[in-house]
């Protein structure tokens, strides 16, 4: 079998993604709103993949490298690929603008052009124009006194063509405010109306221009290359380094320039020429450029037109009264969002509190900023004289400026920051609290996450947390901070797996004894829930696997490169993919192992960066209750027939949901009745109830 | 009980252990090794630069946030063979301790033995059987090898020997990679000689060792077992003289430093097992952190190995034709004295034992010549390396034999000032102690049956029972006790007792 039969290209697979997040937003079922945000993800989405993806492989183009991924497509095959796939995926998704405005207006909210509206609205648009607007624009003249100004990624801006009648004809650029809103909805005799403000700036372009004759006018965006590569061998001060990284990323070379209406060509071949754009890079929409608007008239709309979006949700909050008694007897395993990410915070709280705790350390990746509850109770652990120790990790993509603040503001107060690990990105979530018990004893109490320690995304991404007080999962955490400190070399693990090298490992060391297991014993059988499945040597694992006869099911809400279900290769694996109104983010590995079951749960996806290029953890969960918990987790999952897609092959089928309404089973919905018909009183301890099988339909496990 | 703290700065890395003790057992807490290597440095300049110095400095500041964080009220921390013999020792000993706080003690070779031995005990089961069938331990450093071997009632006996594989490289770095391998040989073959004549004539069924590049070894040839066969460890050898590094390390995956020291120490455990007539090296783990902790938490039995020892103590006598029934008696009535006397001189029991050897080995210098055979005894005793005594210990027991007859210590004694104030008070009240039994058998003939002392207020009686006449020991008795009474400040009389 050559590369191209083996492995999906990931991009490809990326773009697969991309268009499930797209038929969420096509897909009648979902509320109004919720499909307005999920046009404005995919928009999102897309930015960040042609500010990583798309820009690496124009670089790799640029330095003449022809060589084929391990999918067998070399980089000008991707790109154009890309763009082929996209062509057709854009246009869907501003039909899916035009559909959501349609219903939209059906609520009183209408989307009319200028020139559709009568003089008086017009007149005060005027108006708005003159006192919010005008005063914030700087237009910038582009003549052969003016070369052309620098354009900053992602941002919207206005090309005009002017002259002064006569004489030559030049270009002026006007950035649209980004301090202002993208958009007004303005109450109008009644009525409300929806306006962008760049229609709003082209109405009144002439104020800004007096004596010209304004040409034409293009609103434009231009995205560019934004992948950090930090050069940490040579800094001698990381800090600094990306500080100074950061003021150069908006100087990236453009990957895409996004525009909604057709160039004259005199226009367009001189801009393509000022920018260094080629054609392939020109993405003609038809409609507003920058659909991620739609986050901010989401949170408009949902005050104006109610039952439009998901009925707020509010998490199960699991209130431990004294987390260290709790975790002496008993683990405790969380699921969020269904899970309350405020016990996590509980347990910092009280560890900064007690008296007994002589040091915290915790890794900090994403955070929710200055006023993160986790920063507010690490700074309070100081004051109350404890050694509190946090990895910050600055490398975390597109946060790194929020990160370097961050890491100041814990340094001056006393906490001991370290910047992370030299070449490798720090991933891994993980919370470690050292207390001295009242006996005199040592007592290290844990947390470890696959979600980052921000409260934000906690509530809006599914994790898991595992909390506890093993001693041997304690010995490897210590011994893991003293590796990340950099004042120790690796130790050999009790328990955990760490990446670089050390997941991947584990991972090839699993499967291979679920094939021995199978072979001797029979139903081998693996389930992992994952973000990607990239690597491939865990994906030609799989395939062994498959074909030594493996039950393998994965439930991959991203990318994968691996073929489902296909004869002589896959036919065991079968692939479910789910897009809910929460972003699958666990992680979560099952290996039957002749039913002396193994989970575990990871920060890490299959992919090259998890598994070689960052620390990442992997961490077993031994409990027996905690185990059905997690399993529950994955079945759930593989249950699910409103969400979920199936991969077969190369391609993504969306499952039949049932005509009848008691087979309906949403695996989201799910998990949230399962702690609706809690009883809120019940103590943590009997968590177990949770495991009784629910509404589903016949699972077949 | 609180956590405790084991630190130790040793040739490769700087390690530290951190546990506590629960119920008979240590419960490991937390772990760091630093890969530092001093040893590298003072092998062969025996000197530690301002750089090293410093980066030791930074580690341990590091350790010392570990002791706060786990509220470490105990630790110990060791320095061996890297720091053990370098020149600016007390700089080094001192600027530490001034920048991080952490008073480093240095660890005598033969002490380090004892502690690995009494880790060793801990660590197999059934030790006291390998015991009896003897044991060989090895341990094939990057400067030193260790070699020792103990068997039940009869030695224990231990060498370090300079030919770690960094420091042959090292020695030999001027010999051309070609000829490399032959000088190797020649080079570790003669040491081996050495080792040969002086070590005891006896064979030992077990041998284990320990170290990283044991590790190695095993990994490649017995990556299944623990042992590493003899005839598979000699066709490795062969391979290994075939293989240039770099093959070496690609073909088993390993770093360079290693892949460069896999050839000299094969080569030394190969001539090891010859030597010892063992079939096979069993790898065990025994970290020198770990068994630091085992002793400050009292796992250690006190009389362990103290036989061998003592019949090492003995057999130095020996080599040096002592007059056994003598030294022997003189030495048991020290302690005698010694414990009888506990208020008068209140020293611990270590100092007892201290004397006991003092007193066992008081008279060896006649080996030389009878006359100033103190002076003898002295230099004799300040050159004997035994496990459980470091080198200050050694000191103290040689300027104490060297006080039992003829003058008292004086301020131009080199020997004497030069040991610590404690330390010089310590040899004068045993010195006056051990003056006193050698006067209780200046006939050499064990003439006392037994003694008893009475500490009046003003005065200390000791009464004497002689089995005959010891008028010998009388005039010797009043001739030597001047020491005492200076030292102690009180009088002593000796009073004979009939029946």
């Amino acid at each position: 079998m050559n590369k191209k039969e083996i492995f999906e290209n990931r991009q490809l697979s990326w773009l697969a993604f991309n268009e499930r997040v797209l038929e969420e937003a096509e897909d009648k079922k979902n509320p109004l709103l919720e499909r307005l945000k999920f046009l404005a993800i995919f928009s999102s989405n897309l930015d960040e993949f042609f500010m990583i993806r798309v820009a690496n492989l124009r670089i790799l183009i640029e330095e003449g490298i022809e060589e084929a991924d391990n999918s067998g497509y070399t980089p000008k095959e991707q790109v154009e690929r890309i763009t082929d796939n996209l062509s057709g995926l854009i246009s869907r998704q501003y039909a899916g603008w035009d559909k959501v405005c349609s219903e939209i207006e059906q609520h009183g909210i209408y989307f009319k052009s200028l020139s559709e509206i009568n003089q008086d609205l017009k007149d005060h648009l005027g108006k708005l124009f003159d006192q919010e607007i005008f005063p914030a624009i700087t237009p910038m003249a582009v003549d052969p006194t003016h070369p052309f100004p620098f354009i900053y990624t992602n941002t919207l801006n206005i090309l005009c063509a002017i002259d002064q009648g006569g004489d030559e004809e030049h270009f002026a650029i006007v950035p649209v405010p980004g301090i202002l809103p993208r958009f007004y909805i303005i109450e109008w005799q009644g009525e409300k109306y929806f306006f962008l403000i760049e229609e709003i700036i082209i109405e009144f372009l002439a104020k800004l221009f007096p004596g010209h004759n304004i040409n034409d006018q293009y609103p434009f965006r231009i995205t560019r290359n934004a992948d950090l590569e930090v050069d940490e061998e040579g800094a001698s001060d990381l800090l600094k380094e990306l500080e100074d990284r950061l003021k150069e990323r908006r100087k990236g070379s453009p990957v895409r320039l996004e525009i909604n209406r057709k160039f004259q060509d005199r226009h367009l071949e001189k801009f393509k020429e000022e920018f260094e754009i080629t054609d392939d890079m020109i993405f003609n929409v038809d409609g507003p450029v920058d659909l991620t608007f739609g986050f901010a008239l989401f949170g408009e709309l949902a005050g104006i037109i109610p039952g439009a979006s998901d009925p707020e949700h509010t998490p199960y909050y699991y209130k431990i009264d004294d987390v260290f008694s709790l975790l002496k007897r008993q683990d405790v395993f969380l699921h969020h969002p269904y899970d309350s990410f405020q016990t996590v915070i509980d347990m910092l709280e009280q560890a900064a509190n007690d008296p007994n705790v002589l040091a915290i350390k915790m890794t900090l990746y994403r955070t929710t900023g200055d006023k993160s509850k986790v920063v507010k109770q690490l700074l309070k652990a100081i004051e109350n004289g404890k050694q509190v120790t946090t990895l910050v990790e600055l490398k975390a993509r597109f946060d790194e400026e929020r990160n370097i603040e961050w890491a100041k503001k814990l340094e001056e107060n006393g906490i001991h920051v370290v910047y992370g690990v030299k070449g490798l990105k720090t991933h891994s979530k993980v919370l470690l609290i050292v207390r001295r018990e009242e006996d005199g004893t040592i007592k290290r109490y844990m947390q470890f996450g696959t979600g980052n320690y921000n409260e934000k995304t906690a509530g809006l991404y599914t994790d898991v947390s595992l909390m506890t007080s093993d001693d041997d999962l304690a010995f490897d955490i210590s011994a893991f901070f003293n590796y990340l400190t950099g004042y120790s070399i690796l130790p050999d693990w009790r328990k955990i797996a760490v990446s670089p090298n050390g997941i991947r490992d584990k991972l090839l060391q699993l499967i291979d004894n679920e094939i021995q297991v199978h072979s001797k014993a029979g139903r081998g059988e693996i389930m992992a829930k994952m973000n990607a499945l990239v690597e491939p040597g865990l994906i030609e694992k799989l395939y062994e696997a498959s074909k030594a006869g493996v039950k393998i099911t994965l439930i991959i809400r991203g990318i994968c490169c691996l073929r489902a279900g296909v004869k002589g290769l896959s036919e065991n694996i079968r692939v479910v993919s789910i897009v809910g109104s929460f972003l699958e983010h666990s992680r979560i590995f099952y290996f039957r192992n002749a039913g002396d079951e193994m989970v575990y749960m990871s920060s890490a996806d299959w992919m090259p960066r998890n598994l070689f290029k960052r620390v990442e953890l992997m961490i077993p969960i031994e409990k027996d209750d905690l185990k059905k918990q997690a399993i529950n987790i994955l079945k759930y999952n593989v249950d699910d027939n409103v969400k979920a897609r199936k991969l077969l092959d190369k391609k993504y089928t969306h499952v039949e949901t049932p005509k009848s309404k008691k087979k309906i089973f949403n695996a989201q919905d799910a998990f949230i009745k399962d702690r609706k018909k809690m009883d809120k009183k019940q103590e943590l301890v009997s968590k177990s109830h949770l495991l009784e099988p629910m509404t589903q339909p016949e699972a077949e496990f | 009980m609180s956590a405790i703290a084991a630190i130790d700065l040793g040739a490769n890395s700087i390690r530290m252990t951190i546990a506590e003790k629960k119920e008979d057992k240590l419960k490991i807490l937390d772990k760091m090794e630093y890969p530092l290597r001093l040893g590298k440095e003072t092998f062969l300049k025996r000197y530690i630069s301002p750089e090293a110095l410093k980066e030791t400095i930074n580690i341990l500041k590091v350790f010392r946030r570990k002791l706060v964080e786990y509220a470490v009220k105990r630790y110990r921390a060791v320095a061996t063979s890297a720091i053990r013999a370098i020149d600016n020792q007390d700089f080094f000993l001192e600027q530490v301790r001034l920048k991080t706080g952490i008073n480093i003690e240095i660890i005598e070779k033969s002490e380090e033995e004892r502690l690995v031995y009494l880790g060793l005990a801990l660590e197999i089961k059934d030790f006291k059987d390998i015991v009896d069938q003897g044991v060989t331990f090895a341990k094939v450093g990057s400067g030193n090898v260790e070699f020792s071997m103990l068997k039940t009632n009869e030695v224990f006996f231990s060498r370090s020997i300079p030919i770690g594989g960094l420091r042959l490289r090292e020695n030999l770095k001027k010999v051309s990679e070609e000829h490399f391998k032959d000088a190797m040989e020649k080079y570790v073959h003669s040491d081996i000689k050495m080792l040969k004549q002086s070590m005891p004539k006896i064979k030992t069924k077990n041998f284990f060792a320990s170290g990283s590049l044991v590790k190695v070894l095993r990994q490649i040839i017995s990556p299944s077992g623990k042992a590493i066969p003899r005839k598979k460890l000699e066709q490795f050898y062969k391979e290994l003289k075939t293989m240039t590094i770099g093959q070496l390390a690609e073909k088993y995956d390993l770093a360079n430093e290693y892949a460069d020291l896999l050839l000299p120490t094969t080569e030394v455990y190969i001539n090891f097992l010859e030597l010892t007539g063992c079939d096979k090296i069993e790898c065990i783990n025994v970290s020198f952190t770990g068994c630091i902790l085992n002793q400050m938490a009292g796992f250690f039995k006190s009389g362990f190995m103290t036989k061998q020892i003592w019949k090492s103590a003995i057999s130095i006598g020996d080599k040096y034709h002592f007059d056994k029934p003598h030294a022997l008696r003189v030495s048991e009535l020290s302690v005698k004295i010694f414990d009888q006397l506990k208020p008068i001189h209140n020293l611990s029991i270590k100092h007892r034992y201290l004397l006991k050897l003092a007193a066992l080995w008081h008279d060896i210098g006649i080996f030389i010549k009878n006359s100033e055979h103190h002076k003898h005894s002295y230099y004799l005793i300040s050159n004997i390396e035994m496990p459980g005594l470091s080198s200050q210990d050694v000191q103290i027991i040689a300027t104490v034999a060297r006080y039992h007859r003829r003058s008292m210590p004086k301020k131009y004694h080199l020997e004497y000032t030069s040991l610590g104030n404690k330390a010089r008070v310590v040899v004068s009240k045993l010195a006056a102690i051990l003056r006193l039994a050698d006067a209780l058998d200046r006939s050499h003939k064990q003439l006392v049956q037994d003694i008893n002392i009475d500490i009046e207020d003003n005065e200390i009686i000791i009464n004497v029972k002689f089995n005959e006449g010891g008028w010998l020991e009388k005039i010797h008795f009043d001739k030597k006790k001047n020491l005492f009474s200076r030292v102690f400040g009180i009088n002593i009389e000796l009073i004979e007792r009939l029946k």
